[in-house]
């Protein structure tokens, strides 16, 4: 909240000023989703159970809401499990509402769990849903894929830190500049990464920081 | 979509031994014979200079390479997706050995049999190529909930396909047409040179990875319809109503996108329409392997 959230409303803010329409306002929904919880859900009948013929695994079929008992109290918080589990036992994904606001008025309803549930289903890669939104899913994938890059070409004591800070300490801020200032410096090598794109058709456009080619900007090339 | 090629690492044993020079050969012949340009070629990893040379050469008419692994490493796998993302090339990884199971299984037509890995795959190709996999039928449901200010027919939209040429017409739509080019050599004479070998380690059926369309298809707790294969719609047909009332989503790939030159409706012909279950598998695996 204290940063994404005031980063996307910056901006937001930056682009209804660039084009003169500052009236209009950012409904934004915060939602926090994880799947790293304690909490499963089982059937009380075979009957119920997912999975493939003749061999009934023990989970609950996908769609499971969950908005009650096992949640935090007084919370915009629930339980999906959106995905089929045919091996092992499902978890499903735990999604914490912290900004409300588009109004989806609590977990009283099943209106925003409808809107996950679509969108866990609308997830390109796969003709079945997945276990957690498929955005949430995509970004993943794009900051592996910046892991990638970097796996072979990047130094192994690049972030090191060094003994000797100047003469001064190695407070938590000092360290916490020093990294920015090296991934920055990182960012601006060309032999790391951004190594060809600087948008030399454009004279004076703003420095490209994507390691990737230009052409590939409009596709989803990471998933 | 994309040209098939194969990328082995220095050091393994001879070429056939894992069946996937067969694979690679099987899978640039059925692309030839669909009317789409396909080629293959393989490469060892372990030089980088000629690897590079590889995966990018002639990128400038493909839209996209398979890359066909001799097992999952993580070392190729970076080195390919840094090459050539860097050089303005789409690729999708695949392993070699999974694909050479589904191409057997599907020559033996197992009935009932669901190949999603290959229905994955090419629904990868599409994404990648700036293509949209998924509709909402019940869009309208979906509007009321976020507020009635998103056009939600595109936001995730109808029909897009490995070979985009109409579709690129449609509003929102960005990519342009894919097609299939082959960077080193093409094996056009399959299967008359091709020395086909049994792969020495079986993938068997885990069963529970399959999927039952019966048992797992619809989830009435969750109204939804999960679609299991991928429905052709032939040039000309128009789109089927959806008779579900519960129906919320549903896929479909248009044939007449999918292949200019159409063979695809003699091989329907060709068909054994009485088992219905037969011809959603062989649909399904066919129209991915292109």
């Amino acid at each position: 909240m204290q940063k994404e959230v005031l980063a996307v409303e910056r901006a937001f803010n930056a682009l209804t000023a660039k084009y003169n329409r500052t009236n209009v306002q950012l409904k934004l929904t915060f939602v926090v989703v994880g799947k790293r919880h304690n909490t499963r859900f089982f059937p009380k009948r075979n009957n119920e159970t997912h999975g493939p013929p003749r061999n009934l695994n023990g989970n609950v079929r996908p769609g499971l809401f969950v908005n009650d008992i096992v949640t935090t109290p007084n919370d915009f918080n629930f339980y999906l499990q959106s995905h089929a589990a045919p091996n092992g036992t499902a978890r499903s994904a735990h999604y914490h509402v912290l900004r409300d606001g588009m109004g989806f008025g609590g977990t009283a309803n099943n209106r925003l769990a409808d809107v996950t549930n679509f969108l866990c289903y609308s997830f390109p890669r796969a003709l079945k849903g997945v276990s957690y939104v498929g955005p949430a899913y995509m970004a993943d994938s794009l900051c592996e894929r910046g892991r990638m890059y970097l796996r072979h070409w990047i130094p192994p004591t690049s972030f090191q830190l060094p003994a000797d800070n100047n003469g001064a300490p190695w407070t938590n801020d000092a360290i916490q500049q020093w990294k920015t200032r090296k991934a920055l410096d990182l960012s601006n090598n060309p032999d790391m990464w951004s190594q060809h794109y600087q948008h030399s058709d454009m004279p004076g456009s703003p420095k490209r920081h994507n390691p990737w080619h230009p052409r590939l900007d409009n596709t989803m090339f990471w998933i | 979509m994309g040209t098939a090629l194969r990328v082995r690492r220095a050091g393994n044993p001879s070429e056939n031994q894992d069946g996937s020079s067969f694979l690679l050969r099987d899978l640039v012949a059925r692309l030839n014979a669909r009317g789409i340009t396909a080629g293959g070629g393989r490469v060892q990893s372990g030089n980088q200079t000629a690897f590079k040379t590889f995966l990018l050469g002639g990128i400038a008419s493909t839209s996209a390479t398979l890359v066909l692994l001799h097992a999952q490493n993580q070392d190729t796998y970076t080195q390919i997706k840094r090459v050539t993302d860097l050089g303005a090339h789409r690729t999708i990884c695949a392993v070699g050995s999974k694909i050479t199971y589904f191409a057997e299984a599907q020559q033996v037509q197992s009935a009932g049999f669901q190949n999603q890995h290959l229905d994955n795959l090419a629904l990868k190709f599409n994404f990648k190529n700036g293509g949209r996999n998924h509709i909402f039928a019940d869009s309208n449901y979906l509007q009321a909930q976020l507020g009635g200010q998103i056009e939600l027919t595109r936001l995730l939209c109808l029909v897009r396909t490995l070979l985009t040429q109409r579709l690129a017409q449609l509003p929102g739509s960005q990519a342009s047409p894919v097609s299939l080019q082959a960077p080193t050599r093409t094996y056009r004479t399959f299967p008359a040179q091709c020395d086909f070998r049994l792969a020495d380690k079986r993938y068997e059926p885990n069963s529970n990875a399959l999927h039952s369309p019966t048992k797992t298809n619809y989830s009435r707790s969750s109204r939804i319809y999960r679609p299991w294969s991928l429905s052709v719609l032939l040039p000309g047909s128009k789109i089927p109503k959806i008779n579900r009332q519960d129906q919320r989503m549903v896929l479909y790939l248009q044939s007449d996108c999918l292949l200019p030159s159409c063979s695809i409706e003699m091989d329907l012909v060709n068909l054994s329409l009485k088992n219905a279950c037969r011809k959603r598998f062989w649909l399904s695996s066919e129209l991915s392997m292109l």
